[in-house]
């Protein structure tokens, strides 16, 4: 899986790695069980500093989407609590892309048919 | 024994200039990553672009070749002009000059590819990078066990070379133990191969390129290139341990001189022939994956000229070059600015170095009597020997049968100044080898001298003078 970083966004680099890692487990890019990286030597192929890398494996620790433990570093979980609720940061950054699609002139039926498209083939 | 080092230095400088030129030149440039240290790029195959770098590329190719053909021809008339005067430091100019000059027209291709990417429109999005997890850390060449033997067969070298000089170990026909020329020799060999194993292991960890989207091709192409590195480390190695460690025992033990300088040639030329297959190998691996190359990470604008890399967001010290073998500094961070600073010094330093060396070759000694002392003089060194401890005075009209072994001070072949070892004794030598002759002076002290001026008649003259005064 392959992790793009732009140094130069407003997300801070440990939300983008969170962010992508999220994307990737979605997609299925990365399955249930798989090895990730160790911090060290994510942090030293990207050229960034350990403790960003540490910060979004222990995002992603806590958020339930790896498991950590000493032995064998990060993996995926095998399994993901399904909650089946939109967290409310999730529920107000869609009211800002259905805002802004809806502004730009987005019909509602071509988002649905986006998030269709981004459901159907990500689940 | 002059010939033999301008064959050295032949077989370091040709091979490296057309190695060079081979790495730096696309002939097609529309099978490579890179044309000049510029990203290749979809944008570069429309028809009128493509005449564009067409033109840039085969005017700088031919500036380069025909530079390499000029250092080429420049260096096999050095090879042939056996009495050229101050050869060793035209030699040595003549590799600094030449290795600079060839990399000109590729400074020029790189900014003439800029000015073109940017007459394009074409803007980088700045401060992007690739990582492909699966990647990470995983994708290792060089095993630890394919090094240990080489190394350890170095170590045993130095040992034996030790037990040598310590006269533990007796060797037959050899003038040389005690003098720990072999020691040195081969300490120094060995530490060779220590530095190879180190760069070797630092490249084998660099970062994994993303060429594509599909982790598989990231892994089998960062695999074949690290492979084919490690390969030729191992080589180097090898080259290093066998042919410098033990031919310099050889010379030890055989007492000829022809025989090391043969074999630090035989090592130059492994050396070169592992670059150059490395160097095969590696644009045969970039021709197979380049249609494979998706993922285009444009970072053109942190090369400065294409060659040094200058990202203060990189925390990274070691990045892998864009032009040539092996990896590069990132001169933004903190270690790469004192690097940096400590390569263009050493730089300064060897320039120094090669005309002082000239300054040596050129400046011929003088020799003669004067206030009751035998003063030997040249540029900054001056040898006072006061004719009264004078005991005992020899001329000696051919020097060729003395074996003058360098413990330390210089030795060319028109001057040997400071201390060696002559049949097995300790001297002081102050003279021109190539004339000849030499007056040998024996102190009441004990201490010898090996001394003569910048003429055979000068010489003799000084021991007629001495010989009367004694």
């Amino acid at each position: 899986m392959i992790i793009r970083i732009n140094e130069l966004s407003d997300i801070p680099i440990y939300m983008q790695i969170r962010n992508q890692i999220v994307m990737g487990i979605s997609s299925g890019e990365l399955e249930g069980g798989e090895q990730l990286p160790t911090v060290r030597a994510l942090a030293m192929e990207m050229g960034i500093n350990t403790m960003t890398v540490s910060k979004a494996y222990q995002l992603l620790k806590t958020e339930g989407y790896i498991m950590t433990d000493r032995k064998n570093g990060a993996r995926i979980r095998t399994s993901i609590k399904q909650q089946g609720i939109i967290s409310d940061s999730n529920k107000t950054e869609l009211k800002r892309i259905v805002s802004e699609c809806r502004l730009s002139g987005v019909s509602k039926a071509d988002l649905l048919n986006l998030i269709d498209e981004f459901y159907g083939t990500e689940s | 024994m002059d010939a033999f080092l301008g064959i050295i230095m032949f077989i370091c400088l040709v091979p490296t200039i057309w190695i060079t030129y081979s790495l730096l030149y696309p002939r097609k440039w529309r099978e490579k990553k890179l044309i000049f240290g510029v990203t290749n790029r979809k944008e570069f195959t429309e028809p009128e672009v493509s005449e564009r770098i067409d033109t840039i590329t085969d005017k700088n190719n031919k500036a380069a070749y025909r530079l390499n053909v000029v250092f080429t021809v420049i260096s096999v008339l050095l090879l042939f002009l056996g009495t050229l005067p101050m050869r060793t430091f035209i030699w040595v100019m003549l590799v600094f000059i030449a290795i600079f000059a060839v990399s000109v027209p590729y400074i020029y291709g790189n900014k003439e590819m800029k000015s073109l990417k940017k007459s394009l429109g074409i803007i980088a999005e700045k401060g992007i990078s690739y990582t492909d997890l699966k990647t990470v850390g995983t994708v290792r060449a060089l095993k630890p066990g394919s090094v240990i033997l080489p190394n350890i067969a170095g170590v045993l070298t130095v040992i034996i070379a030790l037990l040598a000089d310590l006269k533990i170990i007796k060797t037959s026909g050899s003038t040389a133990a005690g003098t720990f020329l072999a020691t040195s020799v081969c300490g120094s060999i060995f530490l060779v191969g220590i530095m190879i194993t180190v760069i070797g292991f630092v490249m084998d960890r660099i970062k994994s390129e993303v060429i594509s989207t599909d982790s598989d091709i990231n892994a089998n192409y960062n695999r074949a290139k690290k492979k084919n590195m490690a390969k030729m480390f191992v080589l180097m190695l090898w080259a290093n341990t066998i042919f410098g460690c033990t031919l310099s025992l050889l010379e030890i033990l055989s007492g000829s001189g022809i025989i090391m300088i043969a074999g630090i040639g035989l090592y130059m030329i492994l050396v070169m022939g592992a670059l150059a297959i490395f160097v095969h190998t590696d644009q045969s691996i970039e021709k197979i994956y380049h249609k494979d190359m998706t993922v285009i990470q444009d970072d053109d604008d942190l090369w400065i000229a294409g060659m040094f890399y200058y990202n203060p967001s990189d925390k990274r010290l070691n990045v892998e070059k864009r032009a040539g073998v092996g990896s590069t500094i990132n001169m933004a961070h903190p270690a790469g600015k004192v690097i940096g600073f400590l390569a263009a010094l050493s730089i300064v330093f060897s320039i120094l170095v090669v005309i002082w060396v000239g300054m040596l070759e050129s400046t011929p000694i003088s020799l003669r009597v004067s206030d009751g002392n035998v003063i030997c003089h040249q540029l900054r060194d001056e040898y006072v020997i006061p004719v009264s401890d004078i005991e005992s005075v020899e001329y000696i009209e051919d020097i060729r049968g003395l074996r003058f072994i360098r413990t330390n001070g210089t030795g060319m072949e028109t001057l040997l100044k400071g201390n060696f070892s002559v049949e097995g004794e300790a001297c002081k030598v102050f003279l021109a080898p190539d004339k000849m002759v030499a007056i040998k002076i024996v102190t009441s002290s004990g201490k010898i001298y090996y001394i003569s001026s910048a003429t055979p008649s000068e010489t003799s003259s000084v021991y007629a003078q001495l010989n009367e005064a004694l």
